[in-house]
């Protein structure tokens, strides 16, 4: 059994964002959709299914771009600091 | 106004969204950037709007209404040629278009989460019991309607004031006689077949 490269890591990384990404982009349309009912539709139920279930389903989708962007500002300073690293003069070939 | 504002920060929160989904751009920088506007100010802009134009309609007397429940009062507060305590105050511009909020809603620090708490437990009763079924209780308040809703307006201290408040005005200030009771200022709204003075304002029998 190969174990992956890193690109292909990578990539199975950036596959993953983009999926939640996406998933938090469909919770904010489905919470904005919900509001805007209530806006033209201002009758008891729209409106209290309005400020109570579309609020939960944006803050959800909130929390999941949230977490996409922390992560992905995590992986850039690990690769940031992997990169100084493998520059730096200590790593550079032992002494003959 | 501000529903217009809701709904225009909702739309544009959307096309970002539904542009971003259709077309499936790399997420690149300027990307994450529109996606970050489309995701957090724009929505929660969309949402605290909304919400505050929400709250706003609900203190109206059409959305009162949307209960069929509640069509004989509201109908009633509308008509400019009814005696009822609901219409004379209704034609007053300080309650206009709000009088059923402004007589029923609960005042001090919570007032206004109790009386949304309020409204919907009467969601949660309008839509859960069958009112059809033949000899289901009318409508009526939770609690006895509040004395504090008329003395907020009226004062019943004054020197030159009726004999009756003179009399009662200890027992009114206590809440032992409603405003409301027959023979001083009668029923605020007309009463629906069936429903007597205790029931309608919640009062025991």
């Amino acid at each position: 059994m190969t174990t992956p490269s890193l690109s292909e890591k990578n990539a199975t990384i950036t596959a993953k964002i983009e999926r939640r990404v996406r998933w938090a982009c469909v919770f904010a349309l489905v919470a904005l959709a919900l509001i805007a009912f209530s806006l033209v539709v201002p009758r008891p139920l729209p409106v209290i299914v309005a400020m109570s279930v579309a609020q939960g389903i944006g803050t959800l989708s909130l929390l999941i771009f949230m977490q996409v962007v922390v992560r992905d500002v995590w992986l850039a300073m690990g690769s940031r600091i992997s990169a100084a690293r493998s520059s730096s003069p200590g790593q550079s070939s032992p002494p003959q | 106004m501000l529903s217009a504002v809701a709904l225009l920060l909702a739309l544009l929160a959307a096309t970002i969204l539904v542009v971003f989904l259709v077309k499936r751009p790399p997420l690149t920088r300027i990307v994450k950037l529109w996606l970050f506007i489309g995701l957090g100010p724009l929505p929660i802009s969309a949402a605290m709007a909304g919400n505050v134009a929400n709250f706003e309609v609900t203190t109206k007397r059409k959305f009162c209404a949307s209960c069929h429940t509640m069509t004989i009062h509201a109908n009633d507060a509308a008509d400019p040629h009814s005696k009822t305590l609901a219409s004379i105050h209704s034609k007053n511009p300080y309650f206009g278009d709000k009088s059923c909020y402004v007589c029923h809603a609960d005042y001090g620090m919570f007032g206004t989460v109790l009386t949304k708490i309020g409204g919907m437990h009467h969601v949660w009763d309008y839509y859960t019991d069958d009112w059809s079924v033949p000899g289901h209780r009318p409508p009526k308040l939770y609690k006895p309607f509040s004395n504090s809703a008329c003395m907020q307006c009226h004062s019943i201290d004054k020197p030159n004031g009726p004999l009756e408040h003179k009399i009662h005005g200890a027992a009114v200030k206590e809440g032992q006689v409603s405003c409301a009771a027959a023979n001083c200022h009668n029923a605020p709204h007309p009463r629906p077949a069936g429903q007597t003075a205790a029931n309608a304002s919640g009062d025991k029998p």
